[in-house]
């Protein structure tokens, strides 16, 4: 594989796992609006899904700035926004996910009432707001990727 | 409320604090950046020596380290009233974010 071919298919794997990942973290979203409800697996498999995703798109960020940034700002300064836009939401989307999973995973029947209630309430605001950046994040990133691929 | 739990419970309350701090910081920095050191438009930049992002981060990974300790003395202490203050926490980072990528990308 030549350098370029390995960051195609890099930034390939990047997007489907992006898409799945947002998609995904609409799950524990839903799930956890019964603040009662119980639902590690989903929790998990959805906070593991974004961290996998977000791991190429930190790894080709140089190769990005090196090769297409300046291509993207000259003829498409908005799509070049676009991405910076994207990048900022998805920091925010894998910290806010993480929040959630540890929200969630710490609830316990030792803790009182009021403790579990905040922790439950955590979790929740915590996946509705990564499962919203994502799909944000999802939706540009199709942009950007049909205008400007590597 | 058994101590296990209680350890537990403020270790938990320091990991998401220092989560929502990294974010937070994050945004700040980069609103920041944009309002006091513009940069050049980037149609003209070839190529530079450092990466934003990765020093946004860097700084929001200090911000949090230290934020950790604060948060877990703090819920030691009173573990509801550090709970409690979680949600505020969580929806004050959806905002700002929201509020940097939209004004300050």
């Amino acid at each position: 594989l030549s350098n370029t071919a390995l960051l195609r298919v890099l930034e390939h794997v990047h997007g489907h796992l992006g898409v799945l990942a947002a998609a995904a973290l609409w799950h524990p979203a839903i799930l956890l609006r019964n603040l009662r409800r119980r639902a590690p697996l989903s929790a998990a498999l959805a906070t593991t899904l974004i961290s996998v995703a977000a791991a190429p798109g930190f790894y080709l960020y140089p190769s990005y700035r090196s090769s297409l940034k300046q291509r993207l700002f000259l003829h498409a300064p908005r799509i070049g926004w676009l991405f910076e836009r994207k990048e900022h939401l998805a920091v925010g989307a894998l910290a806010l996910a993480w929040t959630g999973l540890i929200a969630h995973l710490l609830l316990s029947r030792q803790l009182p009432g009021t403790v579990n209630a905040s922790l439950a309430r955590t979790a929740h605001l915590a996946y509705v707001g990564a499962a919203v950046l994502s799909t944000v994040v999802v939706i540009i990133g199709v942009t950007v990727a049909v205008n400007a691929p590597f | 409320v058994p101590p296990a739990a209680e350890r537990r419970g403020a270790l938990g309350v320091a990991a998401m604090a220092a989560l929502l701090a990294v974010a937070l910081t994050y945004a700040v920095t980069r609103v920041a950046q944009a309002a006091l050191y513009p940069e050049p438009d980037p149609a003209l930049v070839v190529w530079s020596t450092r990466i934003g992002m990765y020093w946004r981060l860097a700084i929001g990974a200090y911000a949090g380290a230290m934020v950790a300790p604060l948060a877990h003395a703090w819920a030691r202490r009173d573990l509801a009233a550090a709970t409690a203050a979680l949600p505020a926490l969580v929806g004050a980072t959806i905002a700002v974010m929201a509020l940097q990528s939209a004004v300050f990308p």
